[in-house]
């Protein structure tokens, strides 16, 4: 049995990714089908992605079908001779994302880190940097609570960050910066420049949940790095266009309520605007950033 | 279609929303994506149409509330509509 945000996953794929533990009935189960069952209701939103309130159906090429049931259920379909890690990559990406909106809980397309109290997380477009920030973030000490899909729960004491797993996507020439060393490595897909690179479970990875204290959203900027605070609006608008697929909540009806709680964090979180140049040197010149500003008392 | 004191209002179905400060509302246009900050007056607004009602009734309740002279209350609410009307955020019901 392994863990995923707080979940007890059953799984008939090995998914060597994630932490173990858990016992007793699973929270999810994944099992490998030769063929999905027929879903009826569904709504196409994608060219290869169909969605209803309780099910969603995607297809990835040369990879396999995936049907996320229920906020417990994943069946898999894989294609005839399809990567394991292909197959992995979704599963713990795409199909963990449905799963986390059919169970009503908060998934966006972030990084983790602890920092002081509590997770602060990074958002931003895809390709703006969290993955990097967030392993130059432990190089200098701080652990990680996820690369890039960041759970959040509501709780009674407030909004809680739960652990994904310990494992990252980074660019070649971020490693090489790092000191870390990707040659000979398997790329994320074959298209791309990217690699798995893991995080080392006991000095660099947080498998507890935390407070959610702050999000920052990450820009590209010519002018010296810069953190400003954004307006509850603007906060707003940002926690809803870095949610993780938020295309399946139209067809899943539940963009009301995942607005409200998204409009509800913003009451809770402070929510900012980092923006620095894309140049590697002045990484650690953010990372002092931020450390001088989640330092700062005020929220 | 103009909008007169008999018209019956309601909110876009589109749309959703939600309050970010006491008085402040954000709507966000789920095909779009687009994001709009309301003000007081436009928030009030939204939350009385929350089933359809003719703008007379909308005014007639913010004219208590506001403690405003019917024909000022009147002429707001038609200007603000219209705002709301032209980003498709309100629109016309019928019985």
């Amino acid at each position: 049995m392994y863990r995923l945000a707080g979940l007890a996953v059953a799984s008939e794929i090995a998914l060597p990714e994630l932490l173990s533990g858990g016992a007793g009935e699973p929270d999810v189960s994944i099992r490998v089908s030769s063929e999905l069952p027929v879903v009826s209701g569904l709504e196409q939103v994608e060219p290869d992605w169909w969605v209803g309130p309780a099910a969603t159906l995607f297809e990835i090429e040369d990879v396999g079908r995936f049907l996320v049931r229920d906020g417990r259920h994943i069946l898999v379909e894989p294609k005839p001779g399809c990567e394991p890690a292909s197959l992995r990559l979704f599963l713990l990406g795409s199909a963990f994302g449905a799963i986390f909106h059919q169970r009503g809980l908060l998934p966006l397309h972030a990084g983790g880190v602890v920092l002081g109290h509590g997770c602060c997380a990074f958002g931003g477009d895809s390709g703006v940097g969290k993955s990097t920030l967030g392993a130059f973030l432990r190089r200098r000490g701080y652990r990680s609570l996820a690369d890039d899909l960041l759970v959040v729960e509501q709780g009674e004491d407030g909004p809680r960050v739960l652990p994904g797993y310990p494992q990252a996507k980074l660019w070649a020439d971020t490693a090489r910066v790092l000191g870390l060393d990707v040659t000979g490595r398997a790329p994320v897909d074959v298209c791309r420049d990217k690699y798995y690179v893991e995080i080392d479970r006991e000095a660099s990875f947080c498998d507890q949940p935390q407070p959610f204290s702050r999000f920052y959203v990450l820009a590209e900027s010519q002018d010296a790095p810069a953190i400003t605070r954004l307006s509850h609006a603007e906060a707003l608008a940002a926690l809803t266009r870095n949610t993780y697929r938020a295309f399946m909540l139209k067809p899943m009806g539940q963009w009301p309520r995942h607005f409200e709680s998204c409009a509800a964090l913003v009451r809770q979180v402070g929510v900012y605007r980092l923006a620095r140049p894309r140049d590697m040197r002045q990484m650690e010149h953010v990372v002092d950033l931020l450390e001088a500003h989640f330092k700062d008392a005020s929220p | 279609m103009k909008i007169s004191l008999d018209t019956r209002i309601g909110r876009d179905p589109a749309h959703v929303a939600a309050l970010t400060g006491e008085r402040e509302l954000a709507v966000m246009s789920v095909e779009q994506g687009a994001y709009y900050g309301l003000n007081e007056v436009a928030t009030r607004i939204w939350q009385l149409i929350e089933q359809p009602r003719t703008v007379a009734s909308v005014c007639a309740t913010l004219q208590d509330e506001y403690k405003v002279d019917p024909a000022s209350c009147e002429r707001d609410v038609l200007a603000c509509l219209a705002t709301l009307q032209a980003e498709g955020l309100v629109c016309f019901v019928d019985d």
